[in-house]
């Protein structure tokens, strides 16, 4: 058999990862525990995966190999609670990135758990009882009664062996199959979700006197001691009293291939109803026809027909490939216990050979509505043609139409809109798309029939929804214009006692919708003060945002790294009118460049950084028009200055920093006062939904609701059960408000140069600065030099320290200390990396020092929680480096970031995976540095790339990156491989080439 | 076991027994007893047959046998045909049970499912001259409580067991033997291939789950009405709700801080005062959490806190 991993080319460390599998207790079924085995740190291997260590023993299990022998191999065991509550939360197997996905077992007994769950939360449990080793007593537990629509079959033949790998109680020969085990599983959680969590304690210390049974039993199924005794019948006969009681819902196997199934077959009908009036019911005098099936459990699509299972004889059916066992007794029993839940089934028990059955429009209108309903929960197959299908849609039913003139007059085209204004909603009777009048409906409700020919379709009328129908009918209500909007994208609008209705939008919100979708064309971007040409793609999201903050409505510019999100943000804030300051808060780290983008691009822009010791405390400081840049320390810290200001714009760039709602970020983030708040963020968001919920809290409150119900309509469903209708819904609804292009969409691929060239400018810390400074002093106190060789020396001794300084501290002292909050590039190169890491991107970092590579090492695998970083430098073999090189273009577990030092060059390097590229440190020889960036960059390779390049403002990386750009003329002359034509500069050029500008120092305060 | 829960199949059998003399009712009632009291032993039944030992009072036990006239060949394929003419009999048959009209189905037959008392030949070691002895009344309900439990018996007694009469019934309809299903919940370890234990055999990501939380989480009870022993089946349709709660606060992964404070508090009552190591020992949490979650209760007033260090305990 093919093993269908998703993604699973990590075989090689599958075998040393973290295994789990399940122990049934033999007392009672919360006393069940996980066994977490197969690597060689049990301990340290729970704990990446939040679990507790267990203690440590034997698990009696197998050995792989040919063949498979039993072996007892070291274990800890955990207690069911926890484990499953880690389980339940589990991402499903590809929604994992492929370094950290867990085994199979684990991946398995996660979607077990969630199935189990899902059994619980339906009710679907039994108390039982067992009987004990003395006559008198005997324990009290509950039974899981199992879906009965094959995804258990499924399941379990999905399991991997390790899963279930636990030696049969003495017998060393056998394991427990995948079924029995996973049914034992249904139980314990069954079993602990009836008891609260409390894990079982047989204390005979604490037994009590003599009660009624029921109360006994009673005690015994909800407390931690399961034991009742006193027992007046022997205990053999009460279990068998409850096994009987409970037997027509435990009895059924589960492992069944097949089940019944009912195919209706309704009437040919002459079209007589395609008039505006309904059609007199042809329903009463047509007869249908239902067909009794055998239909298999693992493909639906594949059925058998009664007769042909009757003419066999037993044991030789087969269907999806899977053997049919007593397939006659499948249909027989099932007979049975579907006419008991369907009456009109009985009349086929009478026959010999039941193949169909006649029904006339009353037992339709029933199979229809509740006969389905109770046979698709007994686990039987009903088949109804599509147009009587149960979907909303088809049914008579309650809607309500959103969005008539709003309440207090004020209408759409305003420059500003108050989302907390009322607009009204009133509500309609639906039947398929149309909307029926008083008439329609009347006439419809008086024919009395359950099931009535409309407009060429058959449609279901629920009489007794139809009294409430009427009521609701015309009534009407108020809810904001944002729970008016929320409600028209999502389609749905709850409501006290009548659940999730479906609503439309009309009049004011639906031209509202409309004036937002239309949002996007580049010709409606009005560009103002911008020095420079917007590409296509970044006009549209430039008129995104001019319309969005129009209309008073903030947003999320999610568009990936390197399309210039910066630049199309700084188109908005010029466009604006000048009657208010804006506001930019951003990480410490890109202060500086926030600054030296806005002067570069909207020079007329006034723009002034709020940081520092000298930095105002006072309201008149922020200046109609002007742009202030402050980071999110400092607004969290000046909070009570900022919140005071009514504000034009305030953009939060990476706005993942105020991802969680509790947060002071977060808060702070809310309480700023502005006409429309923007947020920006390059990580996929959609993908993080608590993200997501706290940003547009912020950009957009009140859209998505509140927290939890958010949690329960939208994260859980989405996140842990992958259901496509609430995804599909959420994306409806935060559409307008989210914008996000990939540099592999077409429209803007087309647009990209193949190389995008990023310089980020990032400040010197405290630390940074003065030891730089003491460089700079040292060097030129002592004088340069007085040979032309002594003079290159020492200069280039300089500038080696410089860049060092620049790089981290520790690098240059050459100290075993902390690493971060020490160097602004390593503060920024974090950053970009770890948004690189999460949109599931790879990249290379280059550096030309062998000491920064393995620092880096170090810092980037704890701080991406990678399980490692490979670093590809001079040391590395020639067999290592091609081993690296594979692994990182075709291994998917293989980690997303590769170091690889500039001077390991030479041929045979094929990084084409990556697009992106980072230059942590440079080596002023252009051409070896295009070099570097070619590796990744190569013809073949159909991506774009962004190549960040890191430069210290202020610093002499800033003023030789600024000489190369401007004097192109120097950079072509630039001959050979090595910097020695920086020292044929004269020494005042060098001085003001190394001199440090303290403008550009990080402001220790701000680290926080 | 109590006439009200009496099958009516083994009620009839009684009632065969009680018919043969009202005159006898003082043998029978003591037969009754005897049977309750566990004095029948070594119960047989076979085709055609039916034996027992009864220890009375004395050391020694007698031997009662009570033989019954089977089916022959010819007369079964006449039941198992009637009996085919409508799947209701073999649906009841699969159940476990015996269809309450099999008289009537066995009756074109011309066959009686149930011997009449003089079909019956009971004889008794007692050495009383008037039948049934109350050794032989006893030995009729112990049967009859077996015959409870498995209806097939008789059929068995009749001369042929439940498979052979399902198979029977199977060919009837259709003709032919068939294969048996394999040994269920064990797998041998000769069956595995070794080499990719680890790995999944299919999609996992094929099954998809959806917890849904549901009006009437103990509608269960409507279809299989009470429990045994239980009039009042509220507070078992409470237990039922609240566990669903749980597992819905553990699948959608809200206020799950609040079921852990639940629990905390719980263990905490249970041991009185204690650490967090205990504490968290008990409950099998990481030690750090739980103490993390204790001081947020004591923050919250919930709980008490005193001493300090490796020394702080909590007392709920």
């Amino acid at each position: 058999m093919t093993a269908t991993t998703t993604g699973g080319r990590g075989s090689e460390t599958a075998s040393s990862t973290l295994q789990l599998t399940f122990v049934p207790s033999d007392v009672v079924p919360a006393g069940g525990v996980f066994a977490l085995w197969g690597t060689a740190d049990i301990a340290a291997a729970a704990a990446a995966l939040d679990l507790p260590a267990g203690d440590p023993g034997l698990l009696r299990t197998v050995r792989d190999g040919t063949p498979v022998t039993a072996a007892d191999l070291p274990a800890r065991t955990v207690p069911l609670l926890p484990v499953l509550r880690r389980l339940a939360a589990m991402p499903t197997a590809s929604d994992w990135p492929a370094w950290r996905r867990p085994a199979d077992s684990v991946l398995a007994w996660s979607t077990a758990a969630k199935l189990a769950l899902e059994t619980v939360v339906g009710g679907h449990l039994l108390p039982g009882f067992l009987a004990g080793s003395t006559p008198a007593q005997g324990v009290a537990l509950w039974r899981a009664v199992p879906p009965r629509d094959g995804r258990l079959t499924t399941l379990a033949e999905a399991f991997p062996v390790a899963g279930h790998a636990l030696r049969r109680p003495s017998d060393d020969a056998a394991i427990w199959d995948a079924h029995a085990l996973l049914a034992a599983f249904l139980d314990a959680v069954a079993d602990v979700c009836a008891r609260q969590g409390r894990r079982p304690d047989l204390d005979p210390r604490r037994r009590g006197p003599r009660r009624p049974w029921a109360e006994m039993w009673g005690a015994a199924l909800t407390s931690s001691d399961p034991t009742v005794a006193h027992l007046r019948l022997p205990a053999e006969e009460v279990a068998e009293q409850v096994d009987e009681w409970a037997g027509p819902l435990l009895g059924r196997d589960t492992r069944a291939t097949a089940r019944l199934a009912l195919r209706l077959e309704p009437p040919v009908v002459g079209d007589g109803g395609s008039g505006e009036l309904p059609a007199r019911l042809a329903a009463t005098e047509e007869r249908w026809m239902l067909h009794l099936l055998l239909q298999s459990v693992v493909d639906r699509s594949l059925t058998v027909p009664a007769g042909e299972v009757w003419e066999r004889p037993a044991g030789t059916l087969e269907l999806a490939g899977r053997r049919v066992d007593d397939a006659q007794e499948l249909l027989v029993r099932g007979l049975a216990e579907a006419a008991r839940l369907y009456p009109p089934l009985d009349r086929a028990l009478s026959e010999a050979r039941p193949t169909q059955l006649e029904l006339d429009a009353a037992d339709v209108a029933t199979l229809l509505g509740e006969g389905s309903e109770a046979l698709t929960a007994a686990g039987f197959g009903v088949l109804v043609p599509p147009e009587l299908r149960d979907a909303e849609t088809k049914r008579l039913r309650a809607r309500i139409r959103i969005g008539g003139t709003p309440v207090d007059g004020r209408v759409t085209g305003a420059t500003s809109f108050d989302l907390s204004s009322l607009t009204d909603f009133r509500y309609e009777i639906a039947l398929g798309d149309e909307t029926l009048s008083r008439d329609e409906f009347a006439e419809i409700v008086a024919l009395k029939q359950p099931l009535v020919r409309w407009r060429g379709q058959w449609v279901r009328i629920d009489h007794e929804q139809v009294d409430r129908l009427a009521d609701l009918d015309g009534t009407t209500g108020t809810v904001s214009i944002t729970e008016a909007l929320a409600a028209a994208l999502s389609g749905q609008h709850e409501v006290d006692d009548l659940g999730w209705v479906e609503t439309v939008a009309a009049g004011d919100i639906a031209a509202l919708l409309d004036r937002l979708r239309a949002s996007d064309r580049p010709d409606q971007a009005e560009i103002v003060g911008i020095h420079g040409t917007l590409r296509d793609y970044q006009k549209r999201g430039v008129a995104w945002l001019q319309a969005l903050t129009g209309l008073g409505m903030g947003g999320v510019l999610a568009d990936d790294m390197g399309l210039g999100k910066t630049l199309m943000a700084i188109a908005l804030l010029t466009s604006r009118p000048n009657d208010r300051p804006s506001l930019v808060v951003c990480p410490t780290s890109v202060v500086g460049n926030w600054e030296r983008e806005i002067r570069r691009f909207a020079p007329d822009l006034p723009v002034v950084r709020h940081h520092g010791p000298e930095r105002p405390n006072s309201r008149g400081a922020f200046r109609k028009g002007q742009v202030a840049i402050t980071s999110y320390a400092l607004m969290r810290r000046d909070i009570h200055l900022l919140e005071d200001i009514d504000w034009d714009i305030v953009v939060f760039d990476e706005a993942q920093q105020i991802k969680n709602r509790a947060s002071k970020g977060a808060k702070a983030a809310r309480a700023l006062p502005a006409r429309a708040r923007i947020a920006m963020t390059g990580t996929p968001i959609e993908n993080r939904l608590s993200e997501l919920w706290s940003i547009i809290d912020v950009t957009n409150p009140g859209l998505l609701g509140s927290q939890r119900a958010f949690s329960e309509r939208f994260a859980a469903p989405i996140e842990r059960w992958r259901d496509e209708e609430a995804a599909a819904r959420l994306r409806r609804l935060v559409a307008p408000f989210v914008m996000r292009r990939l540099k592999s969409d077409p429209d803007v691929a087309v647009d990209l140069p193949p190389k995008n060239e990023i310089t980020v400018h990032v400040s010197l810390t405290r630390e940074q600065a003065s030891l730089y400074q003491a460089a700079v002093d040292n060097a030129f106190s002592g004088g340069l030099g007085t040979t032309t060789f002594e003079r290159r020396g020492r200069i280039l001794a300089l500038l080696t320290s410089l860049k060092q300084i620049c790089n981290h501290p520790a690098q240059y002292l050459r100290d075993d200390g902390r690493l971060v909050g020490r160097s602004g590039k390593l503060t920024r190169a974090t950053e970009i990396l770890a948004e690189i890491v999460a949109s599931g991107d790879r990249g290379i970092v280059f550096t030309q020092y062998r000491e920064m590579g393995e620092l880096l090492k170090r810092h980037l695998a704890d701080e991406l929680d990678l399980p490692d970083v490979p670093f590809l430098h001079g040391g590395v073999t020639l067999p290592e480096r091609d081993a690296m090189v594979a692994r990182f273009q075709e291994d998917d577990s293989a980690p997303p970031i590769i170091l690889v030092s500039l001077r390991a060059g030479g041929t045979g390097l094929n990084l084409t995976r990556a697009t992106e590229v980072m230059h942590f440190d440079r080596w002023w020889n252009p051409a070896v540095e295009a070099q570097a960036t070619d590796r990744a960059h190569r013809i073949g390779q159909t991506r774009a790339v962004n190549v960040h390049t890191l430069v210290t403002s202020g610093t002499v990386e800033d003023r030789i990156a600024e000489l190369l750009e401007r004097k192109k003329a120097l950079a072509d002359s630039v001959v050979g491989s090595g910097e020695g034509w920086i020292t044929e500069l004269d020494d005042d050029d060098l001085r003001s080439l190394v001199a440090l500008s303290e403008d550009d120092v990080e402001d220790d305060e701000e680290v926080a | 076991m109590s006439t009200s829960d009496q099958a009516w199949w083994s009620r009839r059998w009684l009632e065969m027994l009680e018919a043969t003399g009202a005159a006898f009712a003082q043998r029978l009632d003591r037969g009754r007893y005897f049977a309750r009291k566990g004095v029948v032993h070594d119960l047989v039944i076979e085709p055609g047959h039916v034996g027992a030992r009864v220890r009375d009072s004395r050391t020694h036990p007698y031997r009662v046998e009570v033989t019954v006239p089977t089916f022959a060949d010819g007369e079964w394929t006449r039941v198992v045909e009637s009996l085919a003419g409508e799947l209701r009999f073999t649906a009841r048959l699969l159940d476990g049970e015996l269809p309450e009209d099999i008289d009537e189905a066995l009756a074109p037959a011309g066959l009686e499912l149930f011997p009449r008392a003089d079909e019956l030949d009971a004889t008794c070691t007692c050495g009383e001259t008037r039948m049934p002895c109350r050794h032989l009344a006893a030995v009729h309900y112990s049967f009859a409580e077996e015959l409870d439990r498995d209806p097939f018996l008789l059929l068995q007694l009749r001369g042929r067991d439940r498979g052979s009469i399902l198979a029977g019934l199977r060919a009837a309809r259709s003709g032919g033997e068939g294969r048996p299903a394999a040994r269920p919940g064990v797998l041998p370890l000769a069956d595995l291939e070794g080499g990719s234990l680890v790995h999944a055999r299919g999609d996992l990501d094929e099954v998809t789950v959806h917890p849904e939380r549901v009006e009437d989480p103990a509608v269960l009870f409507d279809r299989l009405g009470h429990p045994p022993g239980v009039k009042d089946t509220a507070p078992y349709e409470r237990m039922i709700a609240r566990a669903a709660d749980f597992a819905w606060r553990l699948a959608a992964g809200e206020g799950s801080d609040a079921a852990d404070d639940e629990l905390l508090v719980a263990e905490l009552r249970a041991q009185r005062m204690s650490t967090a190591a205990s504490v968290a020992e008990a409950l099998g949490w990481p030690e750090e959490r739980t103490r993390e979650a204790l001081d947020r209760l004591f923050e919250a007033g919930t709980v008490m806190r005193t001493g300090s260090g490796e020394r702080t305990r909590y007392r709920a």
